[in-house]
């Protein structure tokens, strides 16, 4: 076709309802607010009410720097009653919504008929597998960091790590000793590694998660209750846990816990260690650990999610896109990805005389 | 800390810090200590419905700014944002119950940079992305597109 030009103008969706949770607050509503309002939507935002203090602050710096009016729009809330309406509001054109995966369905229920534009960033329960021939040293400090950065609560934390037979025990030992070394305390401290669970509620379904382990024949090797450091004692703390013996296939294994639990097994191949990475309802992020870069990269391959790494974990660059497959979500956001996601791209065709 | 005054958080509409319709509260726990330190409002339908507005009112002109207009918005807002770097970092970890030094490193730190991220990119944006010509077309499979 040479007797046309085409060209391509990159539009606004309309008004866009971006909801973020507790986790990594003010990092995760920036992560949709600067893309979102940089294409020329606007918003309103919906943080967690666990979590609203840094939204209020963003809110504050908002208004000094004399942003238009209405251009950035927050209603605090909870689900039903601030975000169910959100999401459900006619004007309302685009959802962004980083959370659980059962509150993600009912969002993609309620936008889906409504032909929003949708994207579900949700949980995961993600594999770190170690091969007999890594570095040790380097990858028993990561894969704790995987297990237990933010007391587990990231939703690409790896909790269900994966040894090579031969290395099986000498990872096992190491790693425990690695997480006994941890210190669990003072927030405020800058030599605290583990600080509170986000909620009473929440720390309850955790160690009932590690309940239920015992019940499938897990052998607790570290933590499994709460802990409560001193001057800390009403708050909502737990020490980390690692659990061996579990099968694959049990709840605890492929269930999202969203805390500070880890489950380690036994893998005699890279085949089998694949097959037990992809044994479960989500597929966000995993991470390879080996020398042999080659096999690390065929082992990410292999894995159903939407990112993986090779000798690190959460190594992250805003260009990459960010999502997860399976139950983990839809779409993805990252560099052009979240540029096309709060954009509509339209095409003009113009016909040469 | 008990003394403390509670901080009633308000949303944020249309340029306006408000009050919600519901009357209704939550309270926000400090997840190390268990105590509450600021009251969240339970805001409802009426609340959502007025910031839709304001976002739907605002829409057509801040649709019609440049992208490199809006870049420089974002870059103003990371630049306020890196004043309050540990501001960030101590009210957040204090809500969420996180280790200040991961608190700085994550959600101060990266908070910045993905405004300063999105400004860049958004600022190399064109409003008309693309301009080609293409070329004939050649395989059938693309004349059926094209004839549908």
């Amino acid at each position: 076709m040479d007797d046309a030009t085409n060209y391509v103008v990159s539009k606004p969706v309309g008004v866009g309802a971006l909801i973020t949770p507790w986790n990594l607050p003010l990092y995760l509503l920036s992560w949709k607010v600067a893309p979102a309002i940089g294409m020329g939507n606007t918003v309103v935002c919906k943080p967690s009410e666990l979590t609203p203090m840094t939204a209020d602050l963003l809110m504050r710096v908002i208004d000094e720097v004399g942003l238009p009016p209405g251009v950035v729009n927050l209603v605090h809330g909870d689900g039903a009653g601030a975000g169910a309406p959100l999401v459900a509001h006619p004007e309302v054109r685009l959802v962004s919504f980083t959370g659980g995966t059962s509150t993600g369905e009912r969002v993609a229920a309620s936008a889906a008929p409504a032909f929003k534009k949708l994207s579900l960033e949700l949980g995961g329960k993600n594999a770190s597998i170690v091969f007999a021939d890594c570095d040790m040293g380097k990858t028993v400090p990561g894969v704790v960091r995987a297990g237990f950065l933010n007391q587990g609560q990231v939703c690409l934390c790896g909790s269900r790590i994966l040894i090579e037979d031969s290395a099986y025990e000498e990872f096992r030992d190491r790693f425990i000793e690695e997480v006994e070394g941890m210190r669990v305390g003072d927030p405020s401290d800058v030599s605290t590694d583990l600080g509170a669970l986000i909620s009473e509620q929440h720390r309850e379904k955790v160690l009932g998660y590690v309940d239920l382990a015992r019940e499938e024949g897990g052998r607790v090797l570290t933590g499994g209750s709460p802990c409560l450091p001193s001057g800390f004692e009403n708050g909502f703390w737990m020490a980390p846990t690692v659990i061996e013996g579990l099968d694959i296939g049990s709840r605890c294994a492929t269930e999202e816990i969203f805390g500070p639990v880890v489950t380690l097994h036994r893998f005699s191949s890279e085949e089998e260690a694949v097959a037990m990475a992809n044994n479960t309802r989500y597929g966000l992020a995993g991470s390879v650990w080996t020398s042999d870069l080659e096999r690390g990269r065929r082992v990410c391959e292999a894995m159903d999610t939407g990112m993986a790494w090779v000798n690190a974990w959460l190594h992250r660059d805003l260009r990459v896109p960010f999502g997860g497959v399976k139950d983990s979500g839809v779409g993805r956001e990252g560099g052009r990805w979240s540029l096309g996601f709060f954009s509509e791209p339209m095409n003009v065709c113009v016909k040469h005389e | 800390m008990a003394s403390e005054a509670v901080l009633d958080l308000m949303n944020y509409i249309g340029g306006e810090f408000v009050g919600h319709s519901t009357g209704k509260w939550l309270d926000v726990l400090e997840p190390s200590t268990g105590l509450g330190f600021a009251r969240v409002p339970l805001s409802g339908q009426e609340d959502v419905g007025a910031a839709v507005e304001a976002a739907h009112s605002a829409g057509s002109d801040w649709g019609s700014l440049s992208h490199a207009e809006r870049s420089a918005w974002l870059d103003r807002i990371a630049d306020a944002l890196e004043e309050r770097h540990e501001e960030i970092a101590a009210l957040e970890s204090r809500d969420t119950g996180k280790p200040i030094s991961l608190a700085r490193a994550i959600d101060a730190e990266r908070s910045v940079a993905n405004f300063r991220f999105f400004a860049g990119l958004v600022g190399s944006t064109g409003r008309s992305c693309s301009r080609w010509t293409m070329p004939p077309i050649t395989s059938s499979a693309s004349q059926w597109a094209l004839a549908r």
